[in-house]
């Protein structure tokens, strides 16, 4: 009897984890525009859960929706429920500023702010938390090592983080978002305009990240899914048409509009 | 667009910047030369109190500190209502009614100097009196306020368009990692607007110094520094209010003439000072 409730409760904390993020009946409007219809889907944790799909068709919208970034946004209509950790995101009285620490984005191009590259590693978690110059210095050092900046950066902390490339600079975004501690990464076609040495950086990055992190990514490089995805959702025209992991998704998709999105790269929906 | 066009449009733009660059350096050179007449005379006697053309003396000590003071009343109280109302039209007030807010207080600047002082006279200057229980209302601290009302508009525009001038990706970036509503107006957005709102300040404050009208109409027009210096509720004198009443009766050509250019002169020494030392002390290397 005893094993019998333990193997439930293994079973159903197995579910919690696998079903980190949890959404079903979304929908959400600009006005009278229906950007994202009636989805349903789970993001499984610890994986690069990856959202491709033409553009224009609601991806970065259902991102955005997941760390409410998009609540100030005008005449936005959002319902249906998204549960994280089992906990309702959508409620109206929700503390957001928790929910962002615990939920951290990586926006499309970087956004450094114009201080040093050390002041933008803490930017975030300095708001949060009262921190001595040593725990300042061991969360820089970490959290840039994190990012695979620290060895290109280390010996110019103080200087301004403007003067970094571009791939580099989205390097410390992301560095700068993992020091709050988030447990989730959504990241908006990070590397959309980075060159591809930098892509390639940050696919690394991912990769690694993912062993701590749950990571959920919009792209709309199909290769790039390839490469790095190990759960897929296709969307297109706000609906989600497929799901499922990646290689099942690029071997022997269900659905037709799959099929020719991901080897012709052109959507029929 | 031939080679010839483009030296025509060149010479154009090359020539209207050294010609307005011109135009500073002759006013500058043309006061300075009418001037001359009462440096050489009076000399550093002109560090004095005592203002009286009859017999020769001209000390203008109480019309510097008349338009340091009035100055500074205005912006002490112009500078935190007019950023905080720009942060409320940019950052707070939906987006549909910026525009309507913005109008509205841009309908302010507009509005003529003299049409101030009227108001100032009709209804300020009787409330100072009033509440603190003085003979006049024409006080430095009248004037003051007043000329807080007229530099608040500079002040509000400028600094709203500093800060909605911000991209919106850094607000998201903020909101993103878990900063309240407030943080996100205080940690990013002012140091980023930090140098254009300093600018607002300082044009606000270039107003402050030179506006005449309004101010002469409220100040009460007497050469003096009060006891207490800080004693704003006494009737003063500023360097415009001065040169307002008196331009017209002095003889040109007369020291009293080149007396009034010289605090004329004066006056844009403090201008260039100012302007000088705050762009030198706020760098703009926080720029975008």
């Amino acid at each position: 009897m005893e094993t019998a409730q333990k193997i439930i409760e293994n079973i159903s904390e197995n579910k919690i984890h696998q079903h980190y993020i949890s959404i079903s009946n979304l929908n959400v409007s600009f006005g009278s525009q229906h950007i994202l219809k009636n989805i349903s889907l789970n993001f499984q944790k610890n994986k690069v859960n990856c959202i491709v799909g033409p553009s224009g068709g609601g991806k970065s919208t259902l991102l955005r929706s997941i760390n409410r970034i998009n609540n100030d946004d005008y005449n936005l209509i959002i319902n249906g429920s998204i549960l994280f950790n089992n906990e309702e995101i959508l409620i109206k009285n929700k503390d957001l500023t928790k929910l962002r620490k615990e939920i951290g984005m990586v926006f499309q191009s970087p956004c450094v702010f114009p201080k040093s590259i050390k002041e933008n590693v803490l930017f975030g978690i300095e708001n949060h938390s009262k921190l001595s110059q040593a725990e300042k210095d061991s969360i820089v050092e970490e959290n840039l090592k994190a990012a695979s900046l620290w060895d290109e950066v280390s010996t110019r902390l103080n200087e301004s983080a403007k003067s970094l490339s571009i791939g580099q600079q989205q390097r410390l975004c992301i560095a700068r978002t993992l020091a709050v501690k988030p447990k989730i990464l959504l990241m908006d076609e990070p590397t959309s305009s980075l060159d591809p040495i930098s892509t390639e950086a940050i696919e690394v990055l991912m990769n690694r990240l993912k062993a701590e992190y749950t990571i959920i990514l919009v792209t709309h490089n199909i290769s790039q899914a390839k490469r790095i995805a190990d759960e897929l959702y296709f969307i297109c025209e706000g609906e989600l048409i497929e799901s499922g992991s990646k290689d099942v998704l690029f071997s022997n998709p269900k659905k037709e509009q799959t099929r020719t999105y991901l080897f012709n790269g052109t959507c029929n929906c | 667009m031939s080679a010839f066009q483009n030296s025509i449009g060149r010479g154009y733009v090359v020539s209207s910047t050294y010609l307005s660059i011109a135009i500073v350096l002759v006013i500058f050179i043309v006061l300075f030369i009418s001037s001359y007449d009462a440096f050489s005379t009076v000399g550093w006697k002109i560090f004095t109190l005592e203002w009286n053309p009859s017999k020769d003396k001209f000390g203008v000590l109480s019309m510097i500190y008349g338009t340091l003071s009035v100055t500074f009343i205005a912006l002490l109280i112009a500078m935190p209502l007019g950023v905080l109302t720009a942060i409320f039209i940019s950052e707070i007030l939906p987006e549909k009614f910026r525009l309507y807010f913005k109008s509205a207080i841009e309908l302010l600047a507009g509005i003529p100097s003299i049409i101030y002082g009227l108001i100032g006279i009709a209804f300020f200057s009787g409330w100072v009196s009033s509440l603190f229980e003085l003979a006049t209302g024409r006080t430095i601290l009248t004037a003051g306020i007043l000329l807080s009302i007229m530099v608040l508009p500079t002040i509000i525009t400028l600094s709203e368009d500093a800060l909605h001038n911000i991209p919106k990706k850094y607000r998201e970036v903020s909101k993103g990692l878990g900063l309240y509503p407030f943080e996100t107006i205080t940690k990013t957005l002012l140091p980023i607007a930090k140098n254009d709102i300093i600018g607002a300040i300082l044009l606000a404050l270039g107003r402050a110094l030179g506006e005449t009208m309004a101010v002469m109409l409220l100040i009460g027009s007497i050469d003096r520094i009060p006891d207490p210096f800080y004693n704003f509720l006494a009737p003063g004198q500023t360097i415009t209010s001065k040169l307002g009443r008196e331009i017209g009766e002095s003889a040109f050509g007369s020291l009293h003439f080149s007396a009034l250019n010289a605090i004329g002169f004066l006056l844009l020494l403090i201008v260039i000072t100012l302007t000088i030392i705050t762009q030198f002390y706020f760098k703009k290397e926080d720029r975008l």
